[in-house]
């Protein structure tokens, strides 16, 4: 009986072990501070920064862990996956998923054109595509584990920002000022909806609204018309539009049901559920901001890009606005991914 | 981080007084020099060039365009943007459009860019090059800051019927022809040139940053060129009229990390000018009219055409023996017709000009010149002042100049009128140069010492504003120091003839502010050129050697480009007289014999070892 007991119990054990999700990859790089540098373009000079624990900064963490290899011409975007840190190199024509573990390459996508953001469900990626200036924009799904291309879709001139939500994929098309539905599935289109002047980013915020940042566009002058919005997508439609009276930067951040974004060296909150805009800081030592992320305490962490006439720094807020830690990283910081201890 | 050398203009004169002394223990031979002759030539600007002399260059028909022909020259860089790609200048640390280019003695810098691509002139449709480095605005107008580079400064004096052709094939799909011809019947001159090359450009790419090497693909490259000239002189005149059109058609290079990039550029120059010369016994004058249709086409659809007309006028008048002076003025009018900038861009600038030289004695030349570069903004004064001593203290073969002179630039069209992002406040830039100069000569030997100190504010930088439009502000000003030399010796060990040309520079080129080094400025530079001729054979070998250079504003090494080494040999055999008069010239070439991987541009590949096989009849 102790003998069965103890197979028991050393078969539940087992069954627990096996029902539990894997395990993600734990990698030197899940302590600190990942950065995204676009580089100067045409230079093909973008790179990776990795920012650890201590403050130490280390500018070339894509070509250290790849034989030297450079990421390429204008890196668009990062995100991270269960297993992938996903590196979208634009004007390279490229898209990396590397080790989460070593930034080491596990497999590259160079077929793509003039690729953008990346949104990823379990299995799946798809990867936002301008194609051209004077074509239509797409969509490419991809299999998360290979790299294989699965599908592609037409989509909007200038087709920019991703957002899987409740089987849909949104792309936002900002050369066209349209947002396009598309079924998670067959990349079949839904619907096509107008939005602001030139939506960029997507986000969701923590009580399930979606929103979309348009950044504003420019008058017959080619002066900023300063008609920035954010707008609320429900049902498949504009729900809510809050005008910025401002143009606006492209990337956003969220924390719990706020919105942050920024114009020249001033951020500011949207407060969704009370439909209040705070300025949260402005830093006139700045040369432009470039991106925004947040962390857990609410710390703000803002991009400088310097202009790309050198390199750029991350700039760390509190979460009163003031400046608390500066890192220099590489030339047009416009990614941050900020690990979970800091 | 560099920082100025503020000792190095005083260390220079002390060089110079050293050297002037060593040498004075040498000989002892008085040095005679020329005044001007009475009877005056087309070296029209010689007598007010302040600091550095003109240097004329050799064209050589194995090279391919304007760019080739420059890459000889220390203290300048040439940004290729791949190979037989763009191609800007720039000389002694400063940047691109601080060069000013000048056809028969009319700025033919692009009004929207203010630069010039040189890799767009094929050289066979030139008749001369020279070059002047140093800041030279008061005689040569806006922009010449880091110097000026004069392509057919002045009508030929010597009109004949010749002709000549040349055939070049090499690695990559490389292959040139250029035929020219002048037909003299009386005094009336017909000149025709032209030139057709193209490369296909599908080189093997080793960059470091790579984890293979590859293929370099979309690079292909076209020239094309035609000149007709015609010249008439009787007795003290001459007229000149030149219409030359150049088409370049290139797939602009990508980038060793986006080698799928595909982009075209069409480059059209329509060229037209006519020249008169007066030559008189102490009078002579130059006018000249020019109209240049440039346009360029970015992908079969995205056109930029413009037009620039100008008008030029100088008379130089020697006054007695000891004086001579020059005057005249320049008028330029600029127009661009592009989606890209704002309708009716155009700039008128107005440049009346004058010159002074003065020689007290046989030894001393005081030259001053001003020039008044207007614009509907302002009106400048921009002085130059120089000083040149042949033989000081009695010192034989020795020459000393000294030259204090500004610059100026004013923004170009793309500055005030781009859409988005132009900026038609923009003020000028402005520049003060300090430069001295010592050479000692003799028999065969030259040797050549100069210094300078080039002071640049409000440079115009084009920066991301608040709505993250690039936009351009008058922002930095920049510090470029640095020394110059040269060392040429010919000499005959037997039947066989040698020349050693060796020159280098050094330059120390930064923000003022900040200390930080510019972009893209080797501190070191040189070129060793060694030519052996025996018989009818001709051997050379040009060793060229460039620093590390910085591609941003910080000065790390982690975004710079290395040092390289290059070697160049070329053999050639002369047979004379083998087709009536003419001699046939078979030459062959190995270009980056080491086979270096090199970069001028940060990104953009050049190739390695490479192969050229020269035919001319002379």
């Amino acid at each position: 009986m102790i003998k069965i007991n103890g197979l028991a119990f050393l078969m539940l054990g087992l069954i627990i072990a096996c029902n539990r999700e894997d395990p993600e990859p734990v990698g030197e790089f899940d302590n600190g501070i990942l950065v995204l540098n676009e580089g100067a373009f045409l230079a093909g000079n973008a790179s990776v920064s990795f920012i650890d624990a201590e403050g130490e900064v280390s500018t070339s963490a894509f070509s250290d862990a790849n034989e030297g290899l450079a990421l390429g011409d204008v890196a668009q975007s990062m995100i991270e996956t269960d297993h992938h840190f996903i590196i979208i190199v634009n004007n390279s024509n490229h898209l990396f998923a590397l080790n989460k573990s070593d930034l080491s390459i596990d497999y590259a996508i160079e077929t793509l054109l003039l690729p953008r953001h990346v949104a990823t469900n379990k299995d799946t990626g798809f990867v936002t595509e301008w194609v051209s200036f004077t074509e239509e924009g797409r969509v490419t799904a991809f299999d998360l584990s290979s790299g294989e291309i699965l599908a592609q879709q037409v989509a909007g001139f200038g087709a920019e920002f991703p957002l899987l939500d409740d089987g849909k994929l949104y792309v936002t098309n900002s050369f066209e000022s349209t947002l396009t539905i598309l079924d998670q599935e067959t990349l079949s289109i839904l619907a096509e909806i107008q939005t602001g002047p030139s939506p960029t980013q997507l986000v969701k915020t923590d009580n399930g609204n979606l929103w979309v940042v348009c950044t504003g566009d420019f008058d017959e002058n080619f002066a900023p018309a300063n008609n920035g919005v954010i707008q609320q997508i429900s049902n498949d439609e504009i729900a809510i539009t809050v005008n910025l009276n401002i143009n606006v930067g492209a990337r956003i951040a969220t924390e719990r049901n706020s919105i942050f974004y920024f114009a020249g060296s001033s951020v500011y909150e949207f407060v969704t559920e009370e439909d209040q805009i705070n300025q949260v800081l402005s830093d006139d030592k700045v040369t432009g901001y470039y991106t925004i992320s947040i962390d857990e305490t609410g710390s703000i962490y803002m991009s400088d890009n310097k202009g790309f006439q050198g390199v750029g720094e991350i700039i760390k807020y509190t979460a009163g606005g003031l400046r608390d830690k500066v890192y220099s990283v590489g030339i047009g910081p416009n990614t941050i991914l900020i690990g979970e201890v800091r | 981080m560099i920082r100025p050398q503020k000792g190095l203009l005083y260390v220079l004169f002390l060089t110079s007084i050293c050297l002037c002394f060593a040498f004075a223990q040498e000989d002892t031979v008085r040095w005679e020099i020329n005044l001007p002759a009475a009877t005056v030539t087309s070296d029209w600007l010689n007598p007010f060039t302040t600091g550095n002399a003109i240097r004329g260059l050799q064209i050589e028909q194995s090279k391919t365009t304007l760019a080739d022909a420059l890459r000889e020259e220390s203290s300048l860089y040439l940004r290729d943007y791949g190979n037989q790609q763009l191609s800007s200048i720039s000389f002694r640390g400063t940047s691109a459009s601080h060069t000013q280019v000048l056809w028969h003695g009319l700025p033919v810098n692009s009004p929207a860019l203010g630069q010039s691509d040189l890799s767009t002139w094929p050289i066979g449709l030139l008749s001369s090059i020279a070059l002047h480095p140093g800041n030279s605005s008061s005689l040569y107008g806006s922009g010449a800051i880091g110097g000026a580079i004069l392509i057919n400064p002045s009508i030929s004096e010597h009109l004949t019927n010749d002709w000549s052709a040349s055939i070049k094939q090499g690695s990559f799909g490389l292959w040139n022809g250029a035929v020219s011809a002048e037909v003299l019947k009386n005094r009336l001159q017909v000149i025709t040139k032209f030139q057709a090359s193209a490369i296909q450009n599908d080189f093997e790419i080793r960059s470091p940053r790579l984890r293979k090497s590859i293929i370099q693909t979309n690079a292909q490259v076209g020239n094309l060129g035609f000149s007709q000239g015609l010249t008439w002189q009787r007795n003290h005149q001459a007229w000149h009229a030149q219409w030359m059109f150049t088409k370049n058609d290139r797939n602009v290079q990508p980038g060793i990390t986006s080698l799928n990039q595909r982009n075209k550029l069409t480059t059209l120059a329509n060229r037209s000018v006519v020249t008169q010369e007066i030559h008189k016994a102490k009078w002579q004058a130059k006018t000249s009219v020019g109209w240049m249709l440039d346009e360029t086409i970015y992908n079969d659809s995205l056109q930029t055409p413009s037009q620039v007309f100008s008008f030029v006028h100088r008379s130089n008048l020697l006054l007695q023996e000891q004086w001579m002076v020059q005057m005249g003025g320049l008028i330029q009018h600029a127009k661009i017709r592009s989606n890209q900038l704002v309708s009716g861009a155009n700039q008128l600038q107005w440049e009346p000009f004058a010159s002074l030289t003065w020689y007290p004695t046989s030894k001393i030349q005081l030259t001053t010149n001003s020039r008044w570069l207007g614009n509907k903004q302002a009106l400048r004064w921009v002085p130059a002042f120089s000083a040149s001593y042949k033989r000081p203290f009695n010192l034989p073969h020795v020459d000393i100049d000294i030259s204090l002179s500004s610059g100026y630039r004013y923004p170009t069209l793309n500055d005030q009128y781009w859409i988005p992002g132009g900026n038609p406040n923009l003020l000028s830039e402005k520049s003060r140069q300090f430069e001295s100069h010592v050479s000692w000569a003799k028999n065969e030997i030259l040797i050549g010492l100069t210094a300078f100190d080039i002071y640049t504010q409000d440079q115009i930088i084009w920066l991301p504003n608040d709505d993250n439009i690039w936009s351009p502000i008058n922002v930095r000003s920049t510090r470029n120091q640095g020394i110059e030399a040269k060392v040429r010796i010919a000499k005959h060990i037997g039947k066989i003839q040698h020349e050693s040309t060796l020159n280098g520079s050094w330059i120390a080129a930064s923000l003022q502010e900040e200390q930080t080094p510019l972009p893209y400025v080797p501190k070191i530079q040189g070129n060793w050129i060694h030519r052996i001729r025996w018989n009818h054979w001709n051997f050379r070998s040009h060793l060229n050697y460039t620093s590390l250079r910085f591609t941003t504003l910080d000065g790390l090494e982690a975004f710079s480009l290395p040092q390289f080494l290059l070697l160049n040999l070329t053999a050639g055999y002369e047979a004379a007289a083998i087709l009536k008069e003419k001699s046939f010239v078979i030459s062959t070439s190995i270009k980056n014999a080491t086979n270096t991987y090199y970069e001028l541009q940060s990104s953009l590949a050049m190739p390695g070892i490479n192969y050229e096989l020269h035919i001319t009849i002379k």
